[in-house]
């Protein structure tokens, strides 16, 4: 009996191996074959776990990557400047305020469906609507503003009739309150791409599951893994779908940056746009970063609603606090990525005016120097009743989780402290539940914010300061300048211009935010990597992309 | 009468007491100790960690919050290059120069006039003379490494001429014993700081021990019965939740992060462990005839707890005590460096690692120190803790 057992066992066994062994050879033996079809994988690092991938609700970057290369709309911002995408051509009446779009043919939705002017309607109505934070960005369409500020509804007729309209499935007008140069740019932007009624969700939750995630773009979602990756694949529907070369896109969610430069390193991850601080003068000297232009500012928000802090209400204070830090110091040695000193809102080298002059030369440094004032901050709180600081509340300084971030807070903790006396303390929260606390001014004093353009135009950065706008995260409201933004809003050329330099002058004085710099984006490629393009409004766009084989 | 034979007086006789000497239970303890020399050194450890978090950062020119943002980053050890006679400089990973004494001073920044990004050359100006630092070699897209005669990946012309940027020796960063970190912060006077963190939890932990533990587990165990399984019961939730649950959710009630809520929480959960002991061993104890006779007598509960009990359990009650530090001094680092620790600029181990991690490939010194402070630590207090248990133990006694 013993001895049968043994045998048994012992077949087992044999049996086991000779089935290793089989795999093995098999796996080995088709690799060669898969060769000439390999799947071409892309893999970046998103940094974060985006809030949503849903056209109308996302107001952040990460979340813009993803949407711009699943979703497209009327136009694309690719690198050969702005081309015609779901639209195949647009006509504008003679008075500039009617454009109309005719689709192209055969364009479908990932799931085979035709996408029709409908969905266009249906989306940008949608995406007006109050509750969104982006809604703003429709204002050139004729009553969008009114809509976005909650006096009417989408569906309103005759004098209230917001101006997008299909006028059949393949056409769509769209009327505009005034002449509006940035229009067509717009028709680019995430909120202005279609999204499908018998889909969508109020709260953005469909464009999670890949189920529900009806898209358009080059690229479909496969998967999504909370806080550890989405994964994006070719969308077969796509109508240019024959010029897409890559197969596969996984965005990663990996928060810590120095992490984020190990597995670049490994070769698991083909790009990466934050980096660890410490590491980027050593990859700028070697030539392996590439900053991109880019139109984006960071600053501090103040709390302004009732809320927050009474000392900051004062706009003496709030002129101190900017005073006080010293730009220089932090962009030299604190981000040292080759960002610039602000001293306004608008980033220099990106915007100009009607004259052909840079916007941000033009309106001046407001007073602001690049390496701070200190004598002159000391005298404007002391004048708004705090001399040396003394009897200032201890301010709370609110930033997301990142290292970059908390090297910044902590140089700015330390300056307010030795130059004006004045206690801050730091506190950080996740990305998503930051933006949360940030657009309802759930924090008590001051929180870091970066605000990137949508389009190039001024007023893409000066517009998120308009009454009612949670972008700025501050709550500010100034009924002079929602004035000038208005002209600036219906005017084209030098009264366009004009309006937007008095809105920053007014914006300027009243400082509800406190400028720290200009922005780069710095990216690590890896070298297999061709084709891809990053907008200067930070987007990446994976649809003219490669993979080559690199040769050493 | 034989006169080889005396009485002798009974008072010049040697008595017990002279051959040897009695000793006590501590003192005989404290001989034990004193004989196992790895305790000795740890306990001698402790103390030294402890004066230096005392006195130390009082001697520090620095305060643990100053920043020098262009010494960011300098190593406890510089390379010194000597530029002409009398002038030394450091040439820093991120290729820019520090001026230094020859003998390891740090004297400041060089003053930068000119920083071309595009020919990757920086010109300073040191005590009248050009000096200009060449990078372009550094430059690796497209091509492999390039180094330049003297075998590095920089260059440095001082008034137009090419000099050996070998260094001229290797010494001690004398300005900062152990470098500064990525915001230019004193790294010695960051890591006795930390120290003072990293110790009052340890001193926090062994008190909430000492005062809950004990005594939640000397009531348990004398009472027994129904108050005893109650008692016990609320000890096996505490210690069913896992601590990072604890720490997030006092956080949410606290509203922030900090020291003192890394204080409630270990208060809230280290003397759990205690009290299952001091239950076990009053358990064993209370059987014993010295309680009976107290009891008999009248003696209160409270009483025979704290005059009988607990001074007999006082052996493992110690050696629990002495090793709860330790563990509570690793927990605050582990809690500061998933970042729900003390909040900056203040300092403990665990945040120091945190910092450093982005700097890892660059500066790895910066994560050194703090991780064998740690080390040190934990070693120290794990041997006291060790030599205590052996010196405590009567069987092991020779």
């Amino acid at each position: 009996m013993k001895k049968i057992l043994a045998l048994v066992l012992a077949l087992t066994m044999l049996a086991a191996l000779a089935g290793c062994g089989g795999n093995g050879n098999s796996s080995s033996g088709s690799a060669p074959g898969m060769e000439g079809n390999q799947e071409k994988v892309f893999t970046y690092n998103m940094n974060v776990d985006p809030k949503t991938f849903d056209p109308g609700l996302n107001a952040a970057v990460d979340g813009s990557h993803v949407i711009n290369n699943t979703f497209e709309g009327l136009y694309r911002d690719t690198e050969d400047g702005l081309k015609p995408a779901i639209a195949e051509s647009h006509t504008v009446s003679e008075d500039g305020t009617v454009y109309t779009f005719t689709l192209r043919d055969g364009v479908k939705w990932s799931d085979g469906k035709p996408v029709t002017a409908g969905d266009f309607e249906f989306a940008w109505k949608r995406a007006m609507e109050p509750i969104t934070e982006y809604g703003f960005i429709f204002a050139p369409i004729k009553n969008a503003g009114r809509v976005y500020g909650g006096e009417i509804g989408t569906d309103g007729t005759g004098e209230d009739e917001v101006g997008v309209k299909a006028l059949d499935e393949k056409t769509l007008q769209v009327t505009l309150e005034a002449p509006c140069e940035y229009f067509l740019s717009l028709t680019a932007f995430p909120t202005l791409m279609p999204v499908r009624s018998d889909v969508v969700d109020q709260d953005g939750l469909w464009a999670k599951d890949p189920a529900k995630a009806i898209c358009n773009g080059p690229f479909k979602l496969e998967s999504y893994t909370m806080n550890d990756q989405a994964v994006l694949v070719k969308n077969e529907n796509y109508w240019n779908a024959a010029n897409v070369k890559i197969d596969k896109i996984v965005g990663k969610m990996i928060v810590e940056a120095s992490t984020g430069l190990t597995a670049f390193r490994a070769g698991d991850l083909d790009l990466i746009d934050v980096l660890p601080r410490e590491e980027v003068p050593q990859l700028i000297a070697s030539g392996e970063l590439i900053l991109n232009p880019y139109i984006g500012t960071v600053f501090l928000t103040y709390n302004l609603t009732d809320s927050g802090n009474a000392a900051l209400q004062d706009v003496n204070v709030r002129k101190a606090l900017a005073l006080a830090v010293d730009r220089e110091s932090i962009t030299k040695l604190v981000t040292r990525s080759g960002e610039k000193p602000a001293t306004g809102i608008v980033p220099s080298g990106a915007f100009f005016d009607h004259n052909d002059k840079d916007f941000n030369t033009v309106s001046g440094d407001y007073g602001l120097p690049a390496s701070g004032d200190v004598a002159k901050a000391k005298q404007l709180l002391a004048d708004a009743g705090y001399p040396n600081g003394e009897g200032f509340p201890k301010l709370e300084l609110f930033y997301n989780t990142s290292d970059i971030n908390k090297s910044l807070a902590e140089a700015i903790q330390e300056m307010l402290k030795t130059n004006l006396n004045i206690e801050v303390e730091l506190r950080n929260q996740e990305w998503a539940t930051y933006m949360e606390s940030l657009f309802t001014q759930n924090y008590p004093d001051m929180a870091r914010h970066s605000w990137t353009g949508d389009y190039v135009d001024p007023q893409t950065m000066l517009e998120i300061f308009m009454t009612g706008n949670p972008l700025s995260g501050s709550g500010y409201s100034n009924p002079e300048f929602d004035k000038q933004m208005q002209i600036a809003q219906t005017t084209v050329g030098e009264e366009h211009f004009n309006a937007l330099y008095k809105a920053q002058d007014i914006l300027m004085a009243d400082m509800p935010f406190l400028p720290l710099y200009y922005n780069v984006t710095p990216m690590l490629l890896s070298d297999r990597v061709e084709g891809i393009y990053a907008s200067p409004t930070g987007k990446y766009w994976f649809g003219d992309m490669d993979l080559v084989e690199v040769t050493e | 009468m034989n006169e080889k034979w005396k009485k002798v007086d009974r008072s010049s006789m040697p008595t017990a007491e002279d051959t040897r000497p009695g000793l006590t239970y501590w003192q005989d303890v404290w001989r034990r100790f004193r004989k196992n020399w790895l305790a000795m050194a740890g306990l001698v450890l402790v103390i030294l960690i402890a004066l230096l978090a005392v006195i130390g950062p009082m001697f520090s020119p620095y305060s643990y919050a100053d920043q020098q943002l262009e010494l960011s980053n300098l190593p406890p050890r510089l390379a010194i290059t000597k530029l002409s006679d009398g002038l030394y400089a450091y040439v820093h990973k991120e290729f820019k120069l520090i001026q230094v004494s020859e003998d390891g001073d740090v004297l400041g920044p060089v003053k930068l006039i000119d920083d071309d990004l595009v020919l990757r050359t920086r010109t300073y100006e040191l005590d009248g003379k050009e000096i200009k630092f060449d990078y372009s070699l550094a430059n690796k897209k497209g091509n492999k490494q390039k180094f330049s005669d003297y075998g590095y990946n920089y260059r440095i012309f001082v008034d137009g001429k090419e000099i050996d940027p070998t260094p001229v020796k290797t010494t001690q960063n004398k300005t900062f014993v152990l470098g500064t970190d990525r915001l230019g912060r004193d790294m010695w006077t960051r890591t006795l700081y930390g120290a003072r963190i990293s110790l009052s939890v340890g001193v926090v932990a062994a008190l909430v021990n000492m005062i809950i533990g004990v005594i939640y587990g000397g009531i348990a165990g004398y009472e027994g019965g129904m108050i005893d399984n109650v008692m016990m019961r609320i000890v096996d939730l505490i210690n069913s939740i896992p601590l990072m649950l604890i720490v997030i959710l006092l956080m949410v009630v606290i509203g922030k992060s900090g020291f003192g809520t890394i204080i409630v929480t270990i208060g809230l959960v280290y003397w759990v462990s205690m009290a299952r002991q001091v239950r076990g061993q009053v358990l064993s104890l209370k059987e014993q005839e010295y309680v009976l006779a107290a009891r008999t007598l009248g003696a209160s509960k409270s009483r025979i707890i704290m005059r009988h009990l607990i001074p007999n359990a006082l052996g493992p009650i110690v050696v629990s005590m002495t090793m709860s530090i330790p563990n509570a001094i690793f927990t605050e680092s582990f809690l500061s460096f998933v970042g729900l620790g003390v909040s900056a600029p203040q300092a403990s181990w665990g945040t120091l690692a945190n910092d450093a991690l982005g700097a890892i490939r660059s500066f790895p010194y910066q994560l050194i120190i703090p991780s064998v402070a740690i080390a040190i630590t934990m070693f120290a207090f794990n041997f006291v803790g060790d030599g205590l248990r052996d010196a405590l133990d009567p069987r092991l006694r020779k």
